[in-house]
């Protein structure tokens, strides 16, 4: 990894400006997330920012678990329908 | 029909607002609101809230009760008991007004709808229970928009109850500093470095601080694509919930939450405390409309007003005792007694914008009736309150008081004066009935038998 020179004013210049760019990206990230509906409170950008990474990282496990709960009812029923035809 | 009067706390969301007209509580739909209103009723979702008893039930009246010209509807919602605040609440209080809103969301989700606020002045305790009495907290779900009031449920309710439970639970003291919910910044500060462990902490408040403090200053605006799904706010929801179900406090073991198996009462002394108590509240003619029990404890005492059909405060200084009596509300369903915190010795303010958006103790009231049990002598000789004083400030809080009057022989104040010079030659039942005769004319007196005490009951003068 080539490191940057901290003296060197084109290189900080160069880093600020990577910098900024990915801080721009995060901004427009979270604040393109909200619409204008009847919103009258102020989200924050950042906080639109990681509700959209942890909303999007927890879509699987929490699909995961919902069809669980799905398979574990039909699974329920169909035990408790046998038992009960079973008597 | 006399001209309304809007409420000082209703004033951010343009949706609508709530007046006051002839002493009853309306709230006005503005036209801006009414896709959303009309949605919200036509979902079915409305009804559904208000029968499984999350949203305050509410009744559509006359225009012409309308505020101003802005109003496309107006309703009266069902008039709540008492009024309470976030900072007044235990933890397990603000946990279940929480997870109800996080439920309500989820429910308003499935009907294409979401919460468009999250704010914890939304709920209040009523019938014993949390409900949300923010009707227009509702607007339309469009695909792929965020949860708008995310960061205001962080701050409102998951930042202070992760340092409750993680710090200490008087931590949420600081939702009285900060109106708008505890910065999840200064959350994230204060948790100690194993909350960064448990991933729904790690998350909505470490990652979260982190997010908005890298994003703070930028005011760069430009087109994106990014979306979440529905399934994925519905994981975040999911989350959030199972976040605030997994923080739990075990409360220490404290002077108050176990006065009563402390206390230097024997059985026999205390039915007959019980006894004097109900009759005294039995004597109160008429039958006082609400009742404060100021240094209420777990609200052992308060119960005999509750159960009485009388809306009841139960206020305390103790978290854990106040959490224990909530805990008894919620066991038991008595949906009449509310037990709330509150330092007697430096009681809610008045506060917010203009200090008028949320009442102090003494603008919610005068109650009916107050109850002050084993107080005055934590108030006269534990935190130095003259006796005079302590009359002229209680006599504005109501217009019957049930007093209870340990005297220096009584085992709590000699332990109270064993670790500090006897400064109060005033203090005897003489010198209370002395301060209180200004403001309170005696209306009985009995000794508490089996103890050294006097229960007395005081009517206000006008």
């Amino acid at each position: 990894m080539v490191k940057l020179n901290r003296n060197d004013p084109v290189e900080l210049n160069v880093k600020r400006g990577v910098s900024s760019v990915r801080q721009m990206t995060l901004f427009t990230l979270g604040s393109n997330l909200m619409t204008d509906s009847l919103a009258y409170i102020d989200a924050g950008a950042g906080s639109m920012l990681i509700q959209a990474v942890v909303a999007g990282a927890l879509t699987g496990a929490y699909f995961l678990k919902t069809q669980w709960k799905a398979l574990k009812q039909v699974v329920g029923g169909f035990v408790s329908k046998s038992k009960r035809s079973g008597q | 029909m006399t001209e309304g009067v809007r409420s000082a706390a209703s004033f951010r969301d343009p949706s609508g607002f709530v007046f006051r007209r002839d002493g009853i509580l309306y709230r006005q739909i503005n036209g801006r609101y009414a896709s959303d209103w009309k949605r919200l009723l036509s979902s079915g979702l409305h009804d559904a809230l208000v029968a499984s008893g999350r949203l305050i039930p509410a009744q559509i009246v006359a225009l012409e009760f309308a505020f101003d010209d802005g109003a496309v509807e107006v309703i009266r919602p069902e008039p709540l008991g008492f009024l309470s605040y976030p900072y007044e609440w235990s933890f397990s209080q603000l946990k279940d007004a929480a997870i109800l809103t996080l439920e309500v969301a989820e429910a308003a989700l499935a009907q294409d709808m979401i919460l468009k606020d999250a704010s914890a002045y939304n709920v209040q305790f009523h019938r014993g229970k949390p409900v949300l009495i923010d009707t227009l907290s509702f607007t339309e779900y469009h695909e792929g928009e965020a949860w708008i009031a995310y960061r205001q449920f962080c701050q409102h309710f998951l930042a202070p109850l992760a340092l409750m439970a993680y710090v200490d639970v008087r931590l949420a003291g600081l939702l009285r500093v900060y109106i708008d919910g505890i910065p999840v910044d200064l959350a994230s500060n204060l948790l100690p470095g194993v909350t960064k462990l448990k991933p729904g902490l790690l998350t909505h408040l470490h990652l979260h601080a982190k997010a908005s403090r890298q994003v703070a200053d930028e005011k760069a605006k430009a087109p994106s694509a990014t979306k979440i799904s529905r399934t994925a706010l519905r994981a975040l929801l999911d989350s959030l919930k199972d976040t605030v179900n997994g923080l739990t406090w075990k409360p220490p073991k404290t002077d108050w939450g176990d006065y009563y198996s402390n206390t230097n009462y024997a059985e026999g002394a205390m039915g007959e405390k019980h006894r004097l108590v109900a009759e005294y509240l039995d004597a109160i003619d008429p039958k006082p409309a609400s009742v404060w029990d100021l240094g209420a404890n777990t609200g052992e005492f308060s119960r005999l007003a509750a159960q009485r059909g009388i809306p009841t405060v139960a206020w305390d200084i103790d978290p854990v005792a106040v959490d224990r009596g909530y805990q008894w509300v919620r066991q038991s369903g008595e949906a009449n007694l509310l037990p709330l915190l509150q330092d007697l010795t430096n009681p809610s303010p008045d506060q917010g914008w203009a200090g008028a958006e949320r009442d102090s103790l003494a603008t919610r009231g005068p109650a009916g009736a107050l109850m002050a049990l084993a107080l005055i002598h934590h108030l006269a000789i534990g935190n130095n309150v003259p006796l005079p004083q302590l009359a002229r400030d209680l006599a504005p809080l109501g217009s019957w008081l049930i007093l209870e009057f340990a005297p220096k022989e009584d085992s709590q104040v000699v332990r109270m004066l064993s670790t500090r010079e006897d400064i109060f030659p005033d203090y005897h039942l003489e010198g209370v009935l002395t301060a209180f005769a200004p403001y309170f004319e005696v209306v009985r007196q009995s000794p508490i038998a089996g103890t050294v005490r006097t229960l007395l009951l005081l009517r206000r003068k006008n």
